[in-house]
């Protein structure tokens, strides 16, 4: 799932991050039990925070996605490789028309990064994060 | 509607211990907000 590729990159350079003075707060719309499960199964090494009422993903725009940000030839791509990598394609369950995205805070509380992902394909590169952190 | 350049919004959310996290608890420190789209 390209969410989850998404978080392999993250913790791969999780010690760089760290080293920045950086932390790595998840938020999920989903039930505590879900998420538990979540950190479970994968082991993310950061908190996951539950905002049932999707308030704060409303406040930074992240609404439901379109047809074409779900199926469109780019999440296609992104799932056709994760096949040819002999990655496990599982059919989702959930709301899967909630977008995601990607706020980066400094440490005065501005907003220094606000990237609301078009779907399942539309995540910034790891190294854009960094880049954004490191202040350059 | 970027909010790059605002103000963070504020929010007081439970992890998954029941611990509320604060935006003020990550006051002069980085933070990477991941919103993560269905987990299952």
């Amino acid at each position: 799932m390209p969410c989850r590729d998404h978080f392999v990159q993250l913790r791969e350079r999780e010690s760089e991050l760290a080293s920045l003075g950086a932390d790595v707060l998840v938020v999920t719309f989903e039930s505590p039990p879900i998420a538990r499960a979540y950190v479970a199964e994968t082991g993310l090494p950061w908190p996951i925070v539950v905002d049932a009422d999707r308030s704060l993903y409303r406040a930074y725009g992240m609404e439901a996605a379109r047809w074409r940000d779900l199926i469109g030839p780019r999440v296609i791509w992104l799932y056709l490789k994760l096949i040819l990598r002999g990655g496990r394609v599982r059919m989702p369950t959930g709301d899967t028309h909630q977008l995601g995205g990607d706020v980066i805070v400094d440490p005065q509380g501005i907003v220094r990064l606000h990237h609301v992902a078009n779907g399942p394909a539309g995540r910034p590169q790891i190294e854009t994060l960094l880049a954004i952190i490191r202040g350059r | 509607m970027s909010r790059v350049s605002q103000k963070a919004v504020d929010f007081a959310l439970a992890d998954t211990a029941g611990t509320i996290h604060r935006l003020s608890d990550y006051t002069g420190r980085w933070l990477l907000l991941v919103f993560h789209r269905h987990l299952a």
